[in-house]
């Protein structure tokens, strides 16, 4: 790998591979890293990190469904001074570059948040802003629901925050075109479309809904159609680089969200279920490269949109 | 520090057979696992190369032969019926070793302890107890009733004279539950549904160490997902990497009972 055929530049950062490791499915602890993705990723997205430690959701936390997970995890980390202390350091040996995800779940969250960032910024290629955690101040609605909620989070992280800033919309947005405008308004350096749609599930067998907070985000290739409408629409809206995400799986995923508009992929719940997915998705991108004859990636992106 | 090899490989089914309906054994080439999962640990299997059913299913080891590993699998939905399905030289894809391997045993007599099919891991690790150098231990086989005959078969022709089996209405061995087997036990480990489980925390004396499998759905295996999370008294921990087995001292079992559902 290690290409430049493949390299991509989203918001600030040069990625050898198009491929990034969506939040939520790595470990924290290096040690735990699997190998195989490794030599096909760009970089990694970091689990969603809030201020203080938190314990995550009770009960059952996944679902399995048709070709998709639901999950309700809620956040469960040890908060950003562990992470910056005493994971970042550990991963940042691997090489591979990092995007720290955070959730901020007040207003007075970002300046202690980015604030404890700032100490592990050397380790930092972007920070990836998760709008689909909860505002508590707004009885627990997202963030990125509202242009308005955008606009607040992204001038409140722009101001604390002088690197690379990635803005993680929600789908859950009634104008989502709109909140990717708001997040470029406010100084977003890239948005990353989409998160989990929000969705349920009984377990029949005991006639109630099967994760504790009822609904949970649903990932996996169910939600690819999904996803890549999704940047459809926002390439239309911004001038800065969009990061597609959503049930990307296969190589003809990443040339899609590319061809729409994208200038790389996030992969969470296709790497959780196949390890060899990273290499098996670069591989038949490098074909396709080759098939059609460009040198690089960046030839496709928004190649698609083109009349 | 970081992991050395790789996590997951292709593995060719090589044989298997049904045990009783609803159960059945699946042996497969995995040269790289049958030297690297220790008892204890477990993998996850994926069958379908397609999308759907998506994610890994975690199982447990019965037994190591050379290059070769034995799956215990009990048909509960897609993803068991479909390995229970395979013929030689169908393939999949096995991730492993997972979790934490158990510990060397503190306190003597050792017990290992199964209900049903959940005595599939603990045969594994009698086969290594057996080949080191303590004390050979006692496996005790929980069942409904006779119709299980033939898994008591099994581990019979394994262990021999170290067997002792329960059933629920005395049709084979001893009236009773593992329980019953706890008096004397220095050490337990024990794997089995949860009412077991449940059950043999209540009744271990608080001096006895009892290893126990607290089994949830599992995302990725490699502690990435968080999604297996268990709840401890030192708050929510992954099966999939502190566990499967933990000690029931350190296990909130309130909590878990909520989140089995059984609140
Ligand atoms: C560490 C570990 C070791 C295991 N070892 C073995 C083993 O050696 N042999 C074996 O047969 N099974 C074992 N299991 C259980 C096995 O993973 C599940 O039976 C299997 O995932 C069910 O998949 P399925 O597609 O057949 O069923 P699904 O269609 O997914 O579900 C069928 C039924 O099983 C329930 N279920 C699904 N997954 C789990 C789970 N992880 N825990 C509890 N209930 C579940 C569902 O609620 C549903 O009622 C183990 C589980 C863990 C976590
Ligand atoms: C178990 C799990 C945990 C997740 N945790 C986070 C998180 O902490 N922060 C975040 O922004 N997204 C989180 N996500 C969402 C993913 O990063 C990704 O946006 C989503 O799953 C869609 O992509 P996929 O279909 O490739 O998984 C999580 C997803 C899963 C499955
Ligand atoms: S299954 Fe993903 S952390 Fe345990």
């Amino acid at each position: 790998m290690r290409k430049r055929s493949v390299q991509t530049r989203v918001g600030g950062v040069i990625l050898d591979s198009p491929l990034i490791v969506a939040s939520g499915v790595w470990p924290l602890e290096r040690d735990l890293w699997p190998r195989e993705p490794l030599p096909f990723v760009g970089a990694a997205c970091t689990k969603g990190i809030t201020l203080e430690p938190r314990e995550g959701n009770p009960g059952v936390r996944l679902w399995e469904t048709p070709a998709g997970v639901l999950n309700s995890v809620g956040l469960q980390n040890g908060g950003v001074r562990s992470f910056v202390e005493r994971d970042l350091p550990e991963m940042a040996r691997e090489g591979v570059p990092l995007v720290a995800n955070v959730a901020p779940l007040t207003e007075e969250d970002f300046d202690p948040l980015f604030g404890a960032l700032e100490a592990g910024a050397e380790h930092l290629a972007a920070v990836e802003l998760n709008l689909s955690c909860p505002n508590v101040a707004c009885g627990g609605a997202a963030w990125g629901v509202t242009a308005k909620g955008v606009s607040r989070a992204v001038a409140l992280a722009r101001s604390r925050w002088r690197g690379p800033l990635w803005v993680k919309l929600t789908p859950q947005a009634a104008d989502l075109g709109a909140t990717a405008r708001a997040a470029e308004d406010r100084g977003a350096d890239a948005v990353v479309v989409a998160n989990t749609w929000l969705g349920m599930a009984f377990d029949v067998e005991r006639h109630r809904p099967a994760l504790a907070r009822v609904v949970g985000g649903l990932s996996g290739p169910a939600i690819f159609p999904l996803a890549l409408r999704c940047v459809w629409d926002v390439a239309g809206s911004v001038s800065i680089p969009v990061v597609g995400c959503g049930g990307v799986t296969t190589g003809n995923d990443v040339i899609s969200m590319l061809l729409a508009g994208a200038s790389a992929v996030e992969v969470g719940t296709a790497l959780m279920a196949d390890l060899g997915a990273a290499k098996a998705m670069m591989e038949a991108v490098e074909g396709h490269l080759e098939r059609f004859g460009l040198d690089t990636i960046s030839s496709l992106v928004g190649a698609g949109r083109r009349a | 520090m970081s992991r050395e090899s790789s996590l997951e490989e292709r593995a060719l089914v090589v044989g298997g057979r049904p045990l009783i309906p609803g159960l059945g054994e699946v042996i497969l080439e995995a040269p790289r696992l049958a030297r690297e999962l220790r008892p204890g640990q477990f993998l996850m299997a994926r069958v379908s190369p397609w999308q759907d059913p998506l994610l890994g299913r975690p199982l447990g080891v019965s037994a190591v032969r050379g290059s070769q590993i034995t799956l215990m699998v009990a048909a509960l939905g897609r993803g068991s019926r479909a390995l229970l399905a395979l013929r030689p030289g169908a393939e999949v894809t096995l991730r492993g070793p997972l979790g934490t391997p158990f510990p060397p045993p503190a306190q003597a007599p050792l017990v290992l302890a199964g209900g049903g099919f959940g005595v599939a891991p603990l045969m594994y690790a009698w086969d290594e107890l057996r080949a080191g150098r303590g004390e050979v231990p006692t496996v005790v086989l929980g069942v409904p009733d006779g119709s299980w005959a033939p898994l008591e078969r099994l581990v019979a022709h394994r262990v021999g004279k170290h067997l002792r089996v329960f059933s629920d209405d005395g049709s084979l061995g001893e009236r009773g539950t593992p329980c019953d087997a706890l008096e004397g036990a220095g050490e337990v480990w024990a794997c089995g549904p949860p009412a077991m489980i449940r059950a043999m925390a209540r009744c271990a004396p608080p001096e006895m160490r009892l290893l126990v499998n607290l089994d949830q759905r599992m995302g990725c295996g490699y502690g990435g997902c968080l999604g297996c999370t268990v709840p401890t008294v030192r708050g929510p921990v992954r099966a999939c990497v502190e566990g499967p087995f933990f000690d029931a001292r350190d296990v909130d079992w309130g909590a878990l009972e909520e989140l089995e559902g059984r609140s």
